[in-house]
């Protein structure tokens, strides 16, 4: 007799967390690698790769956002040429990820987002900078901070919504947290 | 799958065992952060360039370099001020510009950093992805996470696919408005963005019902891998099934 299977019962099956794990990999790649908002000032732009590490970091949990989030914008510096910069990233985009879904919880208030804001950026930049730093010196390494924040801002502001819109519109997407 | 990082080719670099280059790179990586002497940093930089020149083409190794140049320039701008000590070399009425030791560390950092640079552009332009993860795998990389790598590149060409295919629609249904503003052009790229998740989210299940027909993650082995050992509780069965039916038989005659 075929076993009977729901959403919450099929998250703890190790096929759900390989299958959710390569998808949310590929979501973060794409977001970093081709989703991109120019910004006029500076001639640079924002990409949505922290958009997709708070997304996954509120939906799915702080190990899914460490996996996804450090894999899949590893990936995405390999794709855009930044290969040098692949263990970094991991380390700084995991982290990231980790801090942000192990602060924010499962329920999210005002308190909450701000002391995941600030997780976030501490963890990311930080990295940023002493990695940076120890390869091409601490003083062109700061130039790299504002950068780093405007990032994690645009991944809160836009992150974090854009989960309760996807649950909204998809609600079994409720029980995939694992 | 996406090979945009890999340069066709059939130099010796392209035909070296990835392990070995896996090696290499990261012994040289290390070289790089250990304090050696500035003239061996650029030896082993401009080596690695030339071989790297010679197995896929000068221009192509332009590119790399070129990305790098901004940090490279501000490397040169802000690295000499951090280092006062040693002889003073450039002075500009009274004051000290450069000296010998903050020119020794603006080489030593833009040597390290074109020398990452080069060293990582030279190992990917020359292996396929699927020859680095089979590298990693045989360096003990878990076999679900390299599944997991291979998966997530099978889904990334589809992703862009679905993301442009959204775009458009979306296009097709928004008026077109002056876009100047930030805001305004995150709130325009939001529904896009909640449709790519929703039809992304959408195929995990799929994906891992695929994945447990293949027998991956199941705690039991695939069905064809699956022996049924025999006992004697099924023969007693058996007998005792042809007992039965050959009794009521039997009974149907008396």
């Amino acid at each position: 007799m075929p076993e009977k299977r729901n959403s919450s019962t099929m998250k703890n099956l190790p096929a759900f967390k390989i299958a959710s794990l390569a998808i949310l990999i590929a979501v973060t790649t794409v977001f970093t690698y081709i989703i991109r908002i120019p910004v006029a000032p500076t001639r640079g732009y924002i990409n949505f790769g922290d958009v997709a590490i708070f997304f996954t970091a509120v939906t799915f949990g702080p190990i899914t956002a460490f996996l996804a989030g450090g894999i899949g914008t590893a990936m995405a510096d390999l794709f855009a040429g930044y290969a040098q910069w692949i263990p970094i990233t991991f380390f700084a985009h995991g982290l990231q990820g980790l801090v942000i879904g192990l602060l924010l919880g499962k329920k999210i208030n005002i308190q909450r987002l701000i002391l995941g804001f600030l997780g976030a950026t501490i963890t990311m930049a930080g990295i940023y900078y002493i990695t940076a730093g120890v390869m091409y010196g601490f003083g062109p390494a700061l130039a790299e901070i504002p950068g780093n924040i405007l990032q994690n801002i645009a991944g809160i502001l836009i992150g974090v919504p854009l989960s309760g819109a996807v649950r909204r519109a998809y609600p079994p997407i409720r029980n995939y947290r694992w | 799958m996406i090979t945009s990082t890999y340069i066709e080719g059939n130099s010796f670099l392209h035909k070296t065992d990835p392990r070995i280059k896996i090696i290499i790179l990261v012994d040289l990586l290390v070289l790089l952060f250990v304090p050696i002497a500035i003239p061996v940093m650029i030896f082993i930089v401009v080596l690695f360039s030339m071989i790297t020149a010679i197995s896929i083409g000068f221009y192509r190794l332009l590119i790399p370099l070129k990305m790098v140049l901004p940090i490279v320039i501000f490397i040169l701008l802000l690295t000499p001020p951090f280092y006062r000590e040693g002889n003073s070399l450039f002075i500009v009425q009274g004051k000290i510009i450069l000296t010998s030791d903050g020119l020794e560390q603006t080489l030593r950092l833009i040597m390290r950093f074109s020398g990452i640079t080069v060293l990582f552009f030279m190992f990917f332009a020359t292996t396929t992805i699927n020859n680095f993860i089979l590298a990693l795998q045989w360096f003990r990389l878990p076999y679900r996470t390299a599944l997991i790598i291979t998966i997530a590149l099978r889904y990334i060409p589809y992703m862009i696919t679905v993301y442009s295919n959204i775009q458009d629609a979306h296009k097709l249904r928004i008026t077109e408005e002056s876009g100047k503003k930030l805001i305004r052009r995150f709130k325009r790229v939001f529904p896009s963005l909640v449709s790519v998740l929703i039809q992304s989210i959408k195929s995990i299940p799929t994906l891992a019902m695929a994945l447990e027909l293949r027998g991956i993650g199941l705690e039991i082995k695939r069905t064809q891998f699956n022996i049924i050992k025999f006992n004697k509780r099924i023969l007693q069965l058996s007998i005792a099934g042809v007992i039965l039916l050959m009794t009521i038989w039997i009974i149907r005659f008396l």
